[in-house]
């Protein structure tokens, strides 16, 4: 279609293609200015304990930095020999600023982020777990 | 008028993202607990055991971002803190989001908090309670235990404007 045959420049349709085109390059804004994956510090007291991601087996040693993706569930367990095992959940929000932002792109935002996981901030970004010692296990009776 | 509604539109939005929680100083703690144990029990049925731990690690990594160090052990200057969970309330997401603002689907936190020295008196005790009425998408149940979290670290430290 040419230029011509699309008509004059109104500014009704100037103010229709300016919100077309913020729609368009907004979307998925949270996914564009924060990516798709949050970097999470992880450390244990005593130090050195095992972190294991309870759906993947996935395992590290605290203390660690793990990339994890923005838009899934974490529930994690912090283990260590002569302590009762921890589990850890991460809390999953969406700030308002994002959830703004993306109404403002008339929603497509959202599609977007909610598809990648963009707009979530998984919390807390440092997470501290303190393991308790087991009581001692009474000796074993002489046979 | 159609500016005026968007106005008043946004105006709701921003301030219905209401978490809230408030402290009230039982017996202020003396001298501030900056080393502590912590445990954390339920007087109610509608906590789980997976929000009880989560609500730990939550506890924990904000106090160890405000100063207090928690450890699993108490030594020679550690203080006890033992916490119950009186009433935990999540709410409803959905309802806060269409109807908060007439109260609806509202989410509530009370809790308990004793503070004992290393010889076992009580220094400090206090209560923090805390509310959700909205947010983005109904807001969320998280905000509060934040906010609770954060009061809780005034409340050892003595600090009750924190």
């Amino acid at each position: 279609m040419s230029l011509e045959r699309a008509g004059p420049l109104t500014p009704r349709r100037t103010a229709l293609s300016l919100v077309g085109a913020w729609a368009l390059l907004g979307s998925g804004c949270a996914t564009l200015a924060h990516g798709t994956h949050q970097t999470i510090h992880f450390e244990s007291k005593p130090e050195g304990a095992m972190l294991t991601e309870t759906t993947t087996g996935q395992t590290w040693r605290m203390p660690t930095e793990v990339s994890l993706w923005r838009r899934r569930h974490y529930r994690l367990l912090a283990s260590m020999d002569g302590y009762r095992p921890e589990e850890v959940y991460l809390t999953r929000e969406i700030p308002f600023g994002w959830w703004l932002a993306d109404a403002l792109t008339l929603g497509l935002g959202a599609i977007v982020d909610a598809t990648t996981g963009g707009f979530y901030e998984l919390g807390p970004e440092r997470v501290v777990v303190v393991l308790e010692p087991l009581p001692p296990s009474p000796p074993a009776a002489a046979p | 008028m159609c500016r005026k509604s968007l106005a008043v539109l946004c105006l709701s939005l921003a301030a219905s993202a209401c978490a809230s929680a408030t402290l009230h100083v039982v017996q202020p703690v003396i001298p501030p607990a900056r080393e502590v144990t912590l445990a954390i029990g339920s007087s109610t049925p509608s906590i789980s055991s997976e929000q009880l731990s989560a609500l730990r690690t939550q506890l924990t990594s904000r106090l160890e971002s405000d100063g207090i160090s928690v450890v699993p052990a108490p030594g020679a200057n550690t203080c006890r803190v033992q916490g119950t969970i009186d009433h935990y309330d999540r709410g409803s997401r959905a309802l806060r989001y269409f109807f908060g603002f007439v109260g609806a689907g509202k989410g509530t936190f009370d809790s308990s908090w004793h503070v004992t020295d290393a010889d076992g008196k009580e220094i400090g005790q206090c209560r923090i309670d805390g509310g959700l009425w909205g947010g983005a998408f109904g807001g969320s149940y998280e905000g509060v235990l934040d906010e609770a979290s954060k009061r809780l670290a005034g409340c050892l430290l003595n600090e009750p404007a924190r």
